[in-house]
């Protein structure tokens, strides 16, 4: 019935472009996959719907077939078997449990840093405000590699304890590990969430508390926590999601101790042959994932926006007073353990040569820094990532922008379908957009090659900049495109040449995240991997399982080196722009 | 109530910009003042450090007696005892009406009981009684700045702040509830500082106008003095849309640059009839000094080019040229280029159309000697 | 029109641009074709091992080009079963894991035969009857303890059992690990140790990390004191300096031989069967001594610091009964660490 009521419509749709003259008609009546986009693009008759068309094409290929190979290989009764596991079960607990954990312990520890950082007087906040960012500029592996070195049994922390005569045994390994890892990685995220929801809150209603007699705490109670709820939210839900998707934390931190979470449960079935087929179970549980995701999105859309329109005055100041000095070092203490002695364990894990041997300046070598980023194989990892990420923040950028402009500009009810295609594969782990591509790789002829690397970068990271262009491009006031529009510009050519410009910075900025984010990929690369297109990540997590730490550590403090100085430097660009 | 009392007080903003530099000024106990200037004079400078969110770099602020700022004093805003009320009203979305109105009475610990009472009646007051439980997202923009104003009077304050309170509304309502603050801090007996760049509303409703220009007092007066009696020609410019004139002043005498500049002559040939000159009088045989004359647009008649034969002759004015005639209120506001001067002259009677030649006769002129300072008293 | 398509040429361009993109990530050009040919090698060897190997490789035989792809035994073997069920399998050569999964694959006619030049010199137990593998080092499972916390190690097998190494151990994961899915069947499978053994084994809570590798660095920088790792892992932490002992147990030292063949999909099968044979050529061996392994044949020497395997009380199990218990013997382990 269905099949029909579209062949009919396409019939139309071809019958009108024929009258108009335009292009020209597809000569039988067959059946158009999306019927109705072509309906709208003939009544639209500007372009705009051709542009709307193509970044649908391109979206239903790169989104929709990899998830919807995933749905239908997921609900097949043998695959359906796998939740009759109890370690799935168990995994699906204690996925949920350390990302709603390690999301609240985020969303505290962000809305924290937030108020002091963003409001307070406290000295050195500038540095601070960057510092607390390392986490995130550090792929989570790369984190968890140093967090292992830093707490190793026979670790610094540990051996300093044991000198003081307390034996501790601190352990990085097992559930509370991850859930402290994931939360560190997480709050940097947090904090930048809840820090622009602060930022939203129009100073004078914070002032006119305060003419009303609230002192600066009654006035955080009173008026700027409760307004700063729904950023406290997003913030929770954006944490969540992203630490449900992590692979290198669990595997690293929770393996060891046999805590397996669903991600660390797909590797495992993947990764070892103890099933013989495993993609129909791995694609189960990747579907329950992507239900998981696609409920939390679709909940959090429906939250209040926290986007009041704010004035000019800035936010209250908090006068610290005595106060000041104590909550600096606080701060300075919490910088000092969470984002840099893990950076220096990593560091002093890279320059001794081999474990074990006493940390003195004599024993110091650069040798395993030189001999992994000199070795054939960290050359190819460096050289396919490069490649890889390059490819896909370019793609990124151009899809994305089409994206956000059609988002932000078009008003049309496809909008809301098109956000989600768009922005859902962020919350998606990882390894569920990668058992997508697996599935439907052998079809498309691109098994085993760099192509299916791409198209999972390019489906996982869009999102990135579709978010970077959108909010500058909302600021922009339509009546610029209007004025284009009057000069006689079509709709499409008013967008191109009014919106996209100015949206072009905020585009090439995403580009940049996402180049960055993907060269340090490791979560889909680890499944995607084939002879010949190795990258970064995997290389460093094939010498950190081979044994050889030296040279995974160096390779990743190299790595997370990079990160840091290229998205600091990125941001920086970015504010100079927005200052201006 | 209470008097707000200024010595010499100053703000540098960060970045170096001076804000406010040597402000004297005292708000009298339930006066209305307006703060008027343009964009960047420090009008709102002003306001914030009256209502304690700036900090003075000099000078002293006392508030009903009290000193609030000083070198060695501060009192936070909360500990001001100030309503204030903001351009985009500034209510709190996650209270009610009646939460964003009883919010100062419970902060300053007024039992449960007492505020709904004070709330309903300042509700009735500002017209919103049945509005009470609205959450302010249901409520239109005359509505919310009517919470807003109720909010801030609720606890009786010392003094009431509005910072461009009515600039966000719309023409008619923006004029009803002008009236309504009118009468409002008249019942009260509130002391009132309201800052506006709205020169109107200004002189409409304030018992006092304070000009501000680059952070510093202009005149202070009523809007009848302002009007009649400006200190200087940027008052003159900005309070009544006055065109400037340069030229000399010899012997007490103004002679301006402009080839068409006459004001008219007395019997006795006194040059300077209708010329209110401002600043030291020169001392008669002293060496001339340049000088402003400014022209307010209500003080020149247009006479038409064809009617020029009979009166007194002009040999060698130049005429004026139309530019526009905007229908007012007031009549035409004309705007003419005469010889390059750009001047606005407001016509009664008959309709100018662009492109008329006209020839413009001044009839009162305020010069001001450039040497005077803003305090100069005004001379005749 | 024509201003329309000019404005949509962005959007065309995504799929040539990210052709441009990847086409020095996948695989090689027509063109190189013609000049070099590729051989691509599935192992489970460090990879910096490979490297030097591939290198020495490459060196002797011009107009090759070898291609590695690393992973772990289990990863490999997934992706050999996956790759079977999709048509072809994109490796010529696989190096990896331990005999009874060689069995496995020659008797489904996986592998090709092999034509092995240097067969004679080798030992026999370490080439196949058949002609489908070849053994090309000799890898034992070994107890490795830090010099730091103990003056000796457990000296055998039943010792480690002992209460006082309790959550002291590190041993790989036999789902990741090929070495030690074969160590546990032969565990499970030796009269001596068997079941209980292994009760008593995960009673004394090792930590089950993911491969040899990390079970060395464990131990060498002494988060765990003891570890079940394969020999030369630890050797070599040792030689650069890690606190880190070997002791090869008493009560017999299982081994794998990290056997080498060659798919029957192979499109480059001489290649391939040289490349095999490099491997146990005298100077394959003498880099795998310099590389810290136990040779397979006697004429390459052995490397520093390990004893001659004349020392060593290998265990010699029957393989075709390891091939066949080992998935059981692994799911047993795995059902006591629950």
């Amino acid at each position: 019935m269905t099949t029909h009521s579209i062949a009919v419509s396409g019939t139309a749709t071809d019958a009108r472009i024929d009258a108009d003259g335009g292009s020209a008609p597809p000569p039988s009546p067959q059946p158009v996959p999306d019927a109705g986009a072509q309906r709208r693009r003939v009544r639209e008759r500007d372009g705009l719907g051709a542009l709307r068309a193509g970044v649908w094409v391109v979206l239903a290929f790169l989104v929709g077939l990899p998830l919807l190979a995933l749905a239908l290989q997921g609900i097949q009764p043998e695959a359906r078997a796998v939740f009759g596991d109890p370690a799935v079960a168990e995994a699906a607990l204690n996925s949920m449990a350390s990302a709603t954990g390690s999301a609240l312990l985020a969303t505290l520890a962000g809305a924290f840093l937030a108020v002091v950082l963003e409001r307070s007087n406290v000295p050195s906040r500038g540095v601070l405000r960057w510092l607390v960012l390392l986490p995130f500029l550090i792929p989570p592996f790369i984190g968890a590699m140093a967090w292992m070195a830093l707490l190793g049994a026979n670790g610094p922390v540990n051996k300093t304890l044991q000198d003081w005569g307390i034996d501790a045994k601190l352990s990085i390994f097992g559930g509370w590990g991850v859930v402290f890892l994931l939360a560190v990685h997480s709050y940097p995220m947090a904090y930048l969430v809840i820090a622009a929801a602060l930022r939203r809150i129009p100073g004078n209603l914070e002032e006119a508390a305060r003419i009303s007699g609230a002192g600066t705490t009654k006035v955080l109670r009173t008026v700027t926590l409760p307004l700063l709820r729904p950023g406290l939210l997003a913030a929770f839900v954006l944490t969540l999601v992203a630490n449900l998707s992590d692979f290198g934390i669990p595997a690293l931190i929770g393996l060891p101790e046999r805590y397996t979470t669903l991600t660390t449960l797909v590797y495992r079935y993947l990764a070892s042959s103890t099933t013989s087929n495993p993609l129909p179970a791995v694609s189960a549980i990747g579907l329950l994932l992507l239900v998981l995701a696609v409920i939390t999105v679709l909940a959090q859309r429906k939250l209040p926006g926290g986007n009041q329109v704010g004035s000019a005055a800035t936010g209250m100041k908090l006068e610290l007073g005595k106060a000041q000095i104590p909550v600096a070092i606080m701060l300075w203490i919490w910088v000092g353990i969470i984002c840099l002695i893990p950076l220096l364990a990593l560091a002093n894990q890279a320059l001794l040569p081999a474990p074990g041997i006493p940390l003195t300046w004599e024993n110091l070598t650069f040798e395993n820094i030189t001999r992994t980023a000199t070795s054939p194989g960290a050359a190819a990892g460096i050289g396919n990532s490069l490649m890889l990420a390059g490819g896909a923040a370019l793609c990124c950028t151009v899809l994305g922008l089409g994206v956000a402009l059609l988002l932000t500009r078009g008003k049309h009810r496809s909008n809301g379908a098109l956000d989600v295609a768009a922005t859902l594969p962020q919350a998606l782990p990882g390894l569920v957009i990668a058992v997508g591509w697996l599935l439907i790789a052998p079809t498309l002829g691109i098994f085993n090659t760099g192509w299916v690397i791409l198209g999972a970068y390019v489906m996982a990271f869009v999102a990135l900049v579709v978010q970077s262009v959108r909010a500058p491009l909302a600021s922009v006031s339509s009546s610029l495109e209007e004025a284009a529009r009057t000069a006689g510009a079509t709709p499409l050519r008013a967008l191109l040449d009014v919106t996209a410009r100015l949206a072009a910075p905020a585009a090439l900025t995403g580009g940049v995240v996402v180049l960055l984010t993907a060269v340090r990929e490791l979560t889909i690369s680890i499944l995607l991997v084939a002879p010949g297109t190795q990258t970064l990540g995997v290389s460093i997590f094939n010498l950190q399982q081979s044994g050889d730490y030296g040279g995974a550590s160096a390779l990743a403090l190299l790595v997370a080196l990079v990160g840091i100085i290229g998205l600091s430097a990125t941001a920086a660009l970015a504010n100079r722009r927005v200052d201006k | 109530m209470a008097t707000i009392k200024m010595t010499d007080l100053g703000h540098v903003y960060d970045n170096g910009h001076v804000g406010l530099e040597g402000i004297d000024l005292e708000v009298r106990d339930g006066e209305f003042l307006a703060l008027l200037g343009p964009s960047g004079s420090g009008k709102t400078t002003l306001l914030r450090t009256i209502a304690g969110f700036l900090r003075p770099s000099a000078g002293e602020l006392a508030i009903g007696g009290r000193t609030v700022a000083a070198a060695d004093v501060w009192i936070p805003p909360e500990k001001r005892g100030l309503g204030m009320v903001f351009q985009d009203h500034a209510i709190w979305p996650h209270l009610s009406v009646a939460g964003n109105v009883g919010y100062p009475l419970k902060l300053a610990g007024v039992p449960r009981t007492q505020i709904s009472g004070r709330v309903e009646a300042v509700l009735a007051q500002v017209g919103l009684t049945e509005y009470a439980n609205r959450k302010p997202s249901a409520l239109s923009g005359g509505q919310r700045q009517r919470v807003a104003l109720a909010r801030a009077i609720v606890a009786s304050p010392q003094a009431l702040l509005l910072d461009e309170a009515l600039s966000a509304l719309d023409e008619p309502l923006r004029a009803r509830l002008r009236l309504e603050l009118r009468a409002l801090t008249r019942e009260e007996g509130l002391t009132a500082v309201h800052v506006t760049h709205d020169r109107a509303e200004a002189l409409g409703l304030a018992d006092r106008v304070v000009v501000l220009n680059n952070g510093k007092i202009q005149q202070v007066g009523t809007p009848k003095e302002l009007l009649e009696h400006p200190v200087n020609s940027f008052v003159a410019t900005f309070v009544s849309d006055a065109t400037l004139f340069p030229g000399t002043l010899v012997d007490g005498n103004f002679h301006a640059d402009h080839p068409g500049f006459r004001l008219p002559r007395t019997q006795d040939g006194y040059l300077n009839h209708g010329a209110e000159i401002i600043g030291t009088k020169p001392q008669t045989g002293s060496r001339s000094r340049r000088a402003v004359a400014a022209v307010d647009p209500a003080s020149v008649r247009l006479k038409a080019a064809g009617s020029m034969d009979q009166g007194e002759p002009r040999p060698g004015s130049p005429l004026a040229r139309v530019t526009s005639a905007l229908y007012g209120r007031h009549g035409y506001e004309t705007s003419l280029d005469w010889a390059g001067t750009q001047m606005r002259v407001l016509v009664n009677g008959w309709v100018p159309q662009e492109g008329d030649m006209v020839l413009p006769m001044i009839e009162r002129a305020h010069v001001f000697s450039q040497e005077t300072g803003v305090e100069g008293k005004q001379a005749a | 029109m024509k201003n329309r398509l000019t404005a949509l040429a962005p959007l065309l361009l995504i799929p040539a641009l990210g052709l441009t993109a990847c086409a020095g990530g996948g695989s090689t050009g027509a063109a190189d074709a013609a000049e070099t040919k590729t051989l691509t090698v599935y192992t489970s060897e460090p990879q910096a091992k490979i490297d030097q190997i591939v290198e020495a490789f490459e060196k002797t035989n011009a107009g090759v080009n070898v291609e590695v792809f690393r992973a772990a035994t289990g990863e490999l073997k997934t992706r050999i079963a996956t790759e079977k069920q999709s048509g072809k399998i994109s490796a010529d050569v696989i190096l990896a894991a331990d005999v009874p999964t060689f069995e496995t694959y020659a008797a489904e006619g996986t592998l090709a035969k092999l034509e092995i030049g240097n067969a004679a010199e080798l030992d026999k137990k370490f080439v196949d009857q058949e002609g489908f593998w070849v053994g090309t080092r000799i890898i034992p499972t070994i107890i490795a303890y830090n010099t730091g916390a103990l003056t000796a190690g457990p000296a055998s097998w039943a010792a480690l059992t002992e209460e006082t190494y309790k959550g002291k151990i590190a041993m790989p994961n036999p789902d990741v690990s090929g070495a030690a899915a074969f160590n546990t069947a032969v565990w499970f499978q030796e009269a001596a140790l068997g079941q209980e053994w292994l009760e008593k084994l995960v009673a004394n809570e090792p930590t089950v990390l993911e491969s040899n590798g990390p079970v060395g660095q464990a131990v060498a920088e002494g988060s765990a004191e003891v570890g079940i790792v394969v020999d030369y892992v630890a050797r070599e932490l040792a030689a650069k300096g890690s606190p880190i002992a070997v002791g090869y147990p008493s009560d017999g030292v299982p081994y794998v031989s990290q056997p080498a063949g060659v798919f029957a999909d192979s499109v480059n099968q001489d290649i391939a069967n040289d490349f095999v044979d490099f491997l146990v050529s005298k100077e394959g061996q003498e880099l795998a001594v310099a590389q810290s392994y136990l040779p397979v044949r006697e004429d390459a020497g052995v490397p520093e610091g390990a004893p001659a395997l004349s020392e060593i009380n290998l265990l010699d199990p029957d393989l075709e009964k390891i091939a066949a218990g080992q998935s059981e013997a692994v799911g047993f382990f795995n059902s006591l660490l629950k």
